[in-house]
């Protein structure tokens, strides 16, 4: 399959939510100063592939109840001769692209804040200086694609990214 | 029996199949010789065709199979001519 504009849907969530689960879990860890890189590949594993099964879930179902729509409207009796054809695989195969591309986009996302912390670990403030770029290039190509306000899209993924850093600091969970 | 013509009424849905993706499903099944599709109605989500199929002993049974296969529906078939000679429809005298 090739990547087109439907597939920024799973890319921008990815990146999204893999930079700011990375802040939820390490945030204590990183302004400590004690991050190594172990710890950086458990969480990014973790926080990426987490997010795949149910993504896969919803990608599918959604899917499916295009194609049932699709078989209403086509007066057909029930849903399954459409999943038997070309279409059925086609809602297969797409929903496990869709949720590998958002898995991988969700890795590479945790990636650069996490990296930053384990390749610097004394310069504390700079995973979320990393983390706060990612979500404003991300909110910025958000704002662009939907032809909103791009700073008011970057500005609004970063103040949920910093307010999710905050939490995963009370909270502690590293 | 030797089939030379079929027309069918396919329904499919507005985004998929295309017209290609039927067109490519009906291509390889044995006996077609030529074909054409043709947009009949469209409505809000569906799209109506007409698929004139002609070619000699056309294997009907593969022929809807690859045609429901490619997710358009056949509601039925609406004309057929079989038989050693190519037979016109003909209107009843005085219509």
């Amino acid at each position: 399959m090739r990547i087109g504009p439907e597939q920024l849907f799973p890319i921008v969530l990815g990146v999204a939510d893999g930079t700011c689960t990375s802040l939820v879990l390490a945030s204590q860890k990183m302004l400590a100063g004690t991050f190594d890189l172990w710890q950086a590949l458990r969480i990014g594993i973790l926080s990426s592939a987490a997010g795949f099964l149910p993504l896969w879930v919803a990608e599918y179902a959604s899917l499916r109840n295009e194609l049932a729509r699709m078989a209403r409207q086509l007066n057909q009796p029930s849903v399954r001769p459409l999943l038997r054809s070309d279409l059925g695989l086609s809602a297969l195969h797409s929903a496990w692209f869709t949720a590998g591309l958002a898995t991988l986009s969700s890795f590479l996302g945790a990636c650069l804040p996490l990296g930053a912390a384990v390749l610097y670990p004394r310069q504390i403030y700079l995973p979320l200086l990393m983390a706060n770029l990612v979500l404003m290039l991300v909110g910025i190509g958000l704002g662009r694609w939907v032809e909103g306000r791009r700073w008011v899209w970057a500005l609004g993924l970063m103040a949920i990214g910093n307010a999710l850093a905050l939490l995963g600091l009370k909270v502690g969970i590293s | 029996m030797r089939i030379r013509r079929l027309v069918l009424d396919v329904d499919k849905a507005f985004a998929r199949p295309s017209l290609l993706d039927i067109a490519r499903a009906i291509e390889p099944v044995a006996g077609v010789e030529g074909f054409n599709i043709s947009v009949e109605e469209v409505d809000q989500e569906t799209v109506g065709t007409l698929i004139n199929v002609e070619g000699d002993n056309i294997d009907v049974s593969a022929l809807l199979a690859a045609i429901e296969k490619c997710g358009a529906a056949v509601h039925g078939i609406e004309e057929i001519v079989v038989g050693e000679r190519m037979v016109e429809y003909r209107h009843r005298a005085g219509k």
